[in-house]
């Protein structure tokens, strides 16, 4: 079908029918519909079946080809040198996840509901500046702030101590540093679903005698769940699932799965094993999703009593 | 009562502090003359700056980024823009299904993005280059898009959309001369945001390029080589045409920029 064939239609000199008002209507739907779908099933669908398809395929020095052998996924499921990089890669996403929701709850609080809510726009401002600079010059910031001549460590210097180097390459320094980039990944959801959170219901907690603790688990987190959900997982997923930062600032003991799938791409040249790999990750990245979601549910309709 | 109020306002200006600290040590050592990025500063110089602007490589990835952004954040809102309309006009459960679907690139690691995509690319024979980029970039892009340019819709008052049919404009009339210009500053301000991540994006472009690099992949290479003292003064360039796009989107679309995430 070549779009010429449905190009504007000239304009009816008057109302000629309601059926061929609506045939026209649909066509048109379908004609400003069908570039996104078109997008997305040649450069998101099919991507993604073609790189399922490659996990049961070979490898050679040169060539990849596909094929039907498991081989890749019985490696994947039972080496223990992928494990312990795929607890990682878990263990350092849920950390940050949990640590951005933390600390960026009490500012979506406060600018919203709290006592900064007249600067809220200036704040907020802050906040996009950040989550919109470039994640590369951060992740090198932060390698020049901690290394062994960095501030910090300069810093230390006068008061005589240090140099310390154990402030860089390790899984700590990937933490910090995923934090640092994901805070305002957190913010942003958390302050618009407290933003949609109706002042009165707080306010009647209060006067219902519930104290400010009790005001913020009962009524206030709840309200804003949906937020605090869509936040941790944004940080878990892009946390779980990088491999710059451990690139740059963790060393050996720092590296996560995300770096060996990038080397099967690269250097390693295994595309059937990093493809195996990569589903690996993505699994069980969204079963720990639903655990979170599930969690959440949980301790939301305990609070809610 | 009074000193909780400041115990939050210390947290969340000590919260913005530890968020700029990094960038702007970056802005700040891009002026430092010794070259070296610790204290103490030595003195202020724009020869790293100088230094950036002779370099062809760098000056040649400033314009791939700019040309990978600029038609990115132009076909981005223009296929962002139409979908959202069909939607708009008419809610169906497949326009629901689409949007769901357009938003689902975010749930995935960019590194699986970016494999994926080489993937494809490989078994179809296509040769890498600025276009291939530019499709991961969509990929990215057009939920941002379709965020903003929905949420504006979804304050939309369709009363003077039926007002232009019921006088007999024709429905590309009615969304040119009505509809088109009430929606433009999200259009444009989803069209900003492409921009900006397609300028800062890494991950992606590192898997779909085909030797162009652009500036953040130039970072990251000199990054592999070492600190230099030039890699603070191209990333100063590039965060200097993040805040300023930043500040223009904000411009034009107001307080609702606050309501757009990557995902929901």
């Amino acid at each position: 079908m070549s779009t010429s064939a449905i190009v504007a239609p000239d304009p009816p000199a008057g109302p000629t029918g309601v059926r061929w008002e609506q045939r026209v209507a649909r066509r048109w739907y379908v004609l400003r519909l069908s570039p996104l779908v078109l997008f997305l099933a040649t450069f998101f669908i099919a991507p993604f079946v073609i790189l399922f398809l490659y996990s049961f395929g070979r490898s050679s020095i040169v060539s990849l080809s596909f094929g039907a052998n498991g081989e890749n996924w019985s490696t994947v499921l039972t080496d223990d040198f992928y494990r312990t990089l795929l607890v990682r890669s878990i263990v350092t996403g849920v950390t940050v996840g949990v640590a951005s929701v933390l600390l960026a709850f009490p500012f979506a609080y406060a600018i919203t509901i709290g006592p900064l809510r007249r600067h809220a726009e200036l704040c907020l401002f802050g906040v996009l500046i950040t989550l919109f600079s470039a994640y590369v010059v951060r992740i090198y910031a932060w390698r020049t702030l901690l290394g062994r001549n960095g501030i910090i460590n300069e810093a230390f210097d006068v008061v005589g101590l240090g140099p310390y180097d154990f402030l860089l390459f390790n899984q700590p320094a990937v933490i910090l540093t995923l934090v640092n980039v994901l805070i305002p990944m957190a913010v942003l959801p958390i302050y618009s679903s407290l933003a949609q959170v109706d002042p009165a219901l707080v306010e009647a907690a209060r006067d219902a005698g519930a104290g400010s603790i009790r005001t913020l688990t009962a009524v206030t987190i709840p309200l804003a769940s949906r937020g605090i959900n869509a936040a941790f997982a944004l940080c878990f997923l892009i946390a779980a699932g990088d491999y710059v930062t451990p690139q740059f600032v963790g060393g050996i003991d720092g590296q996560m799965l995300g770096n060996v799938i990038a080397e099967q791409f690269g250097t390693a040249f295994n595309w059937p094993l990093g493809s195996a790999l990569a589903f690996l990750l993505v699994g069980v990245m969204a079963m720990v999703i639903g655990a979170w979601l599930l969690l959440m549910r949980f301790f939301g309709f305990r609070m809610l009593r | 009562m009074r000193r909780r109020g400041i115990g939050t306002k210390v947290y969340c200006a000590a919260l913005l502090a530890f968020l700029f600290a990094p960038t702007l040590t970056i802005v700040v050592f891009a002026f430092e003359s010794s070259g070296r990025s610790t204290l103490p500063f030595r003195g202020l110089t724009l020869d790293w700056f100088r230094e950036v602007l002779d370099d062809q490589v760098t000056v040649n990835a400033f314009r791939t980024s700019a040309v990978v952004g600029v038609t990115t954040a132009v076909l981005a809102a223009v296929i962002g823009t139409l979908a959202a309309y069909a939607i708009h006009r008419y809610r169906s459960r497949i326009g629901q299904v689409v949007v769901s679907t357009a938003t689902l690139p975010l749930a995935f690691p960019y590194l699986v993005l970016g494999i994926s995509l080489l993937s494809m690319f490989r078994v179809l024979g296509v040769t890498l280059s600025t276009t291939t980029i530019v499709s991961g970039h969509l990929l990215i892009t057009l939920p941002v898009v379709l965020a903003t340019v929905n949420a504006r819709f979804a304050t939309f008052d369709s009363a003077v959309e039926e007002a232009a049919r019921d006088l007999g404009a024709p429905p590309w009339r009615t969304f040119a001369s009505v509809t088109f210009p009430l929606i433009r500053p999200s259009v444009i301000g989803g069209g900003l945001l492409a921009l900006a991540l397609s300028l800062e994006e890494f991950i992606v472009t590192l898997f779909t390029t085909g030797g162009e690099s652009t500036v953040p992949v130039v970072i990251w290479g000199q990054m592999r080589r070492g600190v230099s003292p030039t890699v603070n003064a191209i990333s100063s360039l590039l965060l200097a045409a993040t805040v300023l796009l930043v500040l223009v989107t904000r411009k034009l679309t107001g307080a609702s920029l606050s309501g757009t995430r990557r995902s929901d």
